[in-house]
């Protein structure tokens, strides 16, 4: 929000240790490692334009078939079963990449030689991120296009023509939001454009780590970070700067309404990529369970791994849920919002070399960092995300408490804190189901495998991927918190309406 | 108070239990493993994450030790071998380390320009494998070690009678090498490696009319129809390979022998063409920032003891740099096939590193043109 | 007489310039004109939710634009009533007493004058959200009464609500402003409200004050 009174000093201040808390992992690296130099252009222009094109194709992609999947899962409504479904939806955002690789070549390869190339990369990033943009529009159109849906219902209109009608004009904002997040996703992908990309396929992220690997050149790794952060920034800029344009209908979502705009059987259409991930999931599972019997090092190890999952995973969740908390205390501060807008993390890499910097190695030590750096990793995509439309509804009312002379102690506690804390939990909620997956950003600062995924991608290095796959499923129900929190918070919206 | 409130209190101590059941079951983990991980003042091992895991050689040698010195020591994970070196630079107290284990040959030069290091001598009186002496340095030794080749499965397609580049490119499909991407991937480097040697002696034969460079690109060519995927590590092109992606893929010549072991499954086979190959060396050292530098020797010592070479070799699945050591074991065939084989010398090692960046640039670009 | 100098805002293609404007300090002063005049501008930075360099606005012997927006101490009722939807419309009320931290028995005392001048009883238990528009209405204006203002602001409060609402809202406005005598800025485009309520009218076109009366 740009209008308003100005905060005061004590919230300037405290924002500014917001932001600096946010850029920690940059400041670090600025100061510990040098001296600084920017790489030839030549070296990274063309890959550049390569990250660019292909993220901003898997976005597009991404989102309209996350929409129709979307509308499909609209069909279950508010069923106590949809929460489940959701669920299943966001597999494929646990599962490591190298598994969701080997299924989606081995479904392909078996019609056809396997596309390597833009398209490929294009495809692998839709089937990752399908899954979070059907689940995040499935509960934001009820929101957003309810009451209008309900008057379109009663008066006749076509399903179709109300989708047409409504949908780009209303909820422009939310699609926008949706594609900065997966493009952000996407632009700092690592793996995926390397090993499909037919050669092509380099990032900007896979030159950081290229730099990142020899003390020779790591004075190169920052300057791609700012750009690679920076494209996201002007995007984000680019794409919303009109002002947040979110409110909320009051009305409620019904069975026939889900059932008049969604088409029988497009709900499937979310599943198909946790159809991929799961017949990856079957593959070679009787050698996995052969090599479990064999390792019964690793059985000992499965429960402390599963508990230093939950551990993060919780401790993440806290964090992002504070974390927003604290933003929604000091909120409505401009400057603050304007960079949280455009403001998306540095990569895992780089957070991760600059959480190398600090702190002993011990237990405590490790798990505060790991928790640490994937709130920062976390936090900027879900805030923009999700964290912005919660509170910006909220402005007129904050507006008359405080010419009512209430002071911003008192809005947060009685006006603000009520009404976000839900949302929040949820948002929360997600950065917990994340965490759990992370095997990337914990290995580089844990001195050894601390979590169930670290164990996995530690598998996979050691010849024995057939027990990774194994160990995939706890890993999976490892989710089933989340579950439970994102239920707890469903049924509390329906209570709201 | 209201509804909305008792929810969220609720959320936070259920997560706040989640978190302390969490505490308690990691604490776990430090147990049976590692129990004095967190104490100051112990012997500290640096090591990559398959060395330092559960399943890996680090933990049994390390409980070894600690029996014979009657101390305290501390296995810790340094990251993948690419950032290994960068993570001990990156603090300032060198993460404590005694003793590092995983650098490879390719980065020792890199290793000597950032810190400094011990002088372990030479090791005249310990009984090293005729082909790994000269790989002896004056501040890092080696303590175990790999050919590198291509593997595929013989149920497949069998390739025991491929013995030079040239067969094997008239007897595979194109798009069947699953190779890794150098500029992310160590065994990448050997890849290029490997090529360059060749490309180099290509180029000697011809004289003047051809520069290695020139070489270098004529063998990229040849070689870029038949990649499949360039991964950005070594796990990711391997399951690939081990899925059935791609019929051959880059990896240790001992990789086969994981699989007799502990699967019982004797169908991938490693190819051994009659050209030298590159192997890699994983070598050990002491920094001269070194706390317990006395025991930190004696553990160097102690990882070339047959009795750990041996324990290495059966958890790591690469050779011991020790004579002797696999007689009578799994690695006992494989090894006495590959100790007649031709290997890069280690003269032109230092002449690669040189165009090492430059070499690695012409690689990922032809490939890209392909 | 409260007296506002130098009222001043250039938004480009719209510009607010009022030099001097004297607003009568007891009963209603309507503020009227058609939409895009520039009402809403002026509601705004008589408030200080927007900047505006060199106003003054002296009211008492006090210039209320050197006070930050709270310390100006305006009650107000936005268009859009901004209640706040979780709380019941008692709580909504009394916000507006411990934001200007009343003493708990006074609070309780004035809150009891409000509901049965407003007769807020029926429904004073009730969650905002679940109240209907006139009703919300009425708590509206109640919870800006509570903080005891000096100065009450209306902007456009009745325009959600039907005739029949309207007029009886109309009567519940008279009827607390005979018992407090605030003086009153209605903003507004309903004649009918001119009408029944103003005692004094200004119009307002193009950013321009044009008529007192």
């Amino acid at each position: 929000m740009g209008r308003g009174p100005a905060p005061a000093l004590i919230h300037h201040f405290l924002a500014g240790l917001f932001v600096l808390a946010l850029l920690s992992p940059l400041l670090l690296l600025l100061f510990f490692v040098g001296p600084w130099a920017w790489p030839q252009p030549s070296e990274w222009l063309e890959v550049l334009a390569f990250t660019f094109l292909q993220a901003l194709l898997s976005a597009l992609l991404s989102l309209t078939l996350g929409l129709l999947a979307g509308v499909g899962l609209l069909r279950w409504g508010s069923k106590p079963s949809s929460s489940w479904l959701d669920f299943f939806v966001l597999w494929p955002n646990l599962v490591p990449v190298l598994l969701v690789i080997l299924a989606s070549m081995n479904l392909v390869t078996a019609w056809m030689t396997f596309p390597f190339g833009l398209w490929a990369i294009v495809g692998l990033h839709t089937l990752l991120n399908m899954g979070l943009v059907a689940v995040a529009l499935s509960r934001l159109i009820p929101e957003r296009l309810g009451g209008l849906a309900e008057l379109a219902y009663v008066e006749g209109c076509s399903a179709l023509r109300f989708w047409w009608v409504s949908l780009w004009p209303l909820m422009r904002r939310d699609l926008a939001l949706l594609f900065v997040l997966v493009f952000s996703f996407c632009f700092s992908s690592f793996a995926i454009p390397l090993v499909v990309g037919g050669v092509a396929g380099t990032t900007i992220e896979v030159l950081i780590f290229q730099k990142l690997r020899s003390v020779r050149t790591w004075g190169e790794a920052l300057p791609l970070a700012l750009l690679q952060m920076g494209v996201i920034f002007a995007l984000a800029f680019l794409l919303l700067r009109s002002g947040p344009g979110s409110f909320k209908q009051t009305s409620s979502w019904t069975e026939p309404l889900g059932r008049w705009l969604s088409p029988p059987g497009l709900w499937l259409l979310g599943l198909v990529p946790t159809g991929i991930v799961l017949s990856g999931l079957l593959t070679g599972l009787p050698q996995g369970l052969q090599q479990w019997k064999a390792t019964p090092e690793i059985q000992s190890l499965l429960l402390p791994l599963m508990g230093g999952s939950l551990l993060v995973g919780g401790s993440v969740a806290l964090l992002v849920y504070l974390s927003l908390m604290a933003l929604a205390y000091l909120w409505p501060h401009a400057l603050l919002q304007k960079f949280l807008r455009g403001y998306s993390a540095p990569s895992t890499a780089v957070t991760g070399f600059g959480f190398l910097i600090w702190g002993s190695l011990s237990e405590v030590m490790v798990f505060s960092k790991m928790a640490l750096g994937l709130t920062l990793i976390y936090f900027p995509s879900l805030y923009r995300w999700m964290g912005e439309s919660t509170l910006n509804p909220l402005y007129g009312q904050w507006q008359v408490a405080h010419l009512m002379g209430a002071s911003s102690g008192l809005i947060f506690r009685r006006v603000v804190w009520p009404q976000v804390a839900p949302q929040f939990a949820l948002i929360s909620g997600l950065a917990a189901f994340w965490a759990i997956g992370d095997f990337a950003f914990s290995s580089i600062v844990a001195p050894r495998d601390l979590t169930l995924a670290m164990l996995v991608h530690s598998l996979m290095g050691a010849y024995r991927l057939e027990l990774a796959t194994l160990l995939v499923w706890p890993l999976l129900l490892m989710g089933l918190p989340f579950l439970l929190w994102y239920q707890l918070q469903k049924s509390h919206s329906y209570v709201r309406r | 108070m209201d509804l909305r409130f008792k929810i969220v209190f609720g959320l936070i101590a259920l997560s706040s239990a989640v978190i302390a059941w969490g505490l308690y079951r990691s604490y776990l983990i430090r147990g049976p493993v590692d129990p004095a991980w967190f104490e100051d003042h112990e012997l500290t091992v640096v090591a990559y994450p398959s060395f330092v895991s559960s399943f890996g050689p680090g933990p049994q040698i390390v409980a070894a030790f600690r029996e014979r010195c009657q101390c305290e020591v501390k296995l810790v994970n340094g990251g993948d071998t690419g950032v290994l070196l960068q993570r001990l630079l990156l603090r300032p107290d060198r993460m404590g380390a005694d003793v590092v284990l995983g650098l490879d040959q390719f980065s020792l030069a890199e290793a000597r320009e950032s810190m400094d290091w011990h002088s372990l001598g030479q090791g005249e009186w310990l009984s090293w494998k005729p082909a790994l002496q000269e790989r002896v340095e004056e501040d890092f030794w080696p303590y175990n070690w790999a050919p590198m080749t291509l593997l595929y499965k013989k149920s497949e397609q069998d390739l025991g009678e491929v013995k030079s580049w040239e067969e094997l490119f008239k007897r595979i499909e194109p798009q069947s090498l699953a190779l890794q991407d150098p500029r992310t991937s160590h065994p990448g480097s050997q890849m290029v490696y490997w090529l360059w040697s060749r490309a180099r002696q290509v180029a000697l034969e011809q004289g003047d009319e051809l520069d290695i460079d020139e070489a270098f690109v004529q063998e990229l060519n040849r070689l870029s129809p038949f990649v499949h995927s360039l991964s950005p590590s070594w796990s990711q092109s391997y399951g690939l390979f081990k899925r059935d992606q791609a019929a051959l893929t880059f990896s240790y010549a001992t990789s086969p022998v994981f699989h007799r072991v502990v699967e019982e499954d004797w169908d991938i086979e490693a190819l051994r063409l009659t050209e030298p190959h590159p192997y890699q060396v994983e070598y050990m050292g002491i920094p001269a920032s070194c706390q317990q530098c006395e025991r930190a020797k004696e553990f160097v010592l102690f990882m070339l003891e047959p009795e750990v070479q041996q324990i290495i070799m059966e958890r790591n699945f690469m050779f011991p740099v020790i004579d002797s050591v696999e007689e009578e074991t799994a690695f006992a065939e494989v090894s006495s096939q590959w100790s007649l084989q031709a290997l890069l010398g280690r003269e032109l090692e230092a002449e690669f590193l040189d165009s090492k960046e430059r070499l690695e640039k012409l690689w990922v670009e032809a490939l890209r043109r392909r | 007489m409260s007296v506002v100098k130098n009222l001043y805002r250039d938004f480009g293609d719209f510009k607010l310039d009022i030099p001097h404007w004297e607003i009568a300090d007891q009963g209603i002063t309507a503020l009227w004109g058609p939409s895009g005049a520039g009402k809403s501008t002026v509601f705004r930075l008589l408030l200080g939710l927007e900047p505006c360099p060199g106003l003054s606005w002296i009211f008492q012997g006090q210039d209320l634009a050197l006070l930050s927006p709270p310390e100006r101490r305006l009650g107000v009722v936005f268009q859009s009533l901004e209640l706040f939807p979780h709380m019941s419309a008692r709580e909504n009320i009394l916000f507006a007493a411990r934001a200007r931290k009343v003493a708990t028995h006074r609070a309780q005392e004035h809150l009891k004058e409000l509901t049965e001048l407003l007769q807020l009883e029926s429904f004073l238990d009730r969650r905002a959200q679940l109240l209907s528009g006139g009703e919300k209405q009425r708590v509206a204006l109640a919870r800006a009464l509570m903080g005891e203002p000096r100065i009450l602001l209306l902007d456009e409060p009745f325009s959600s609500l039907d005739q029949d609402l309207k007029q009886e809202a109309r009567k519940l406005l008279l009827q607390v402003l005979d018992r407090h005598p605030i003086p009153t800025l209605l903003i507004s485009h309903d004649p009918e409200d001119l009408h029944q309520l103003a005692d004094h009218q200004v119009e307002i076109r193009r950013g321009r004050l044009l008529t007192y009366s």
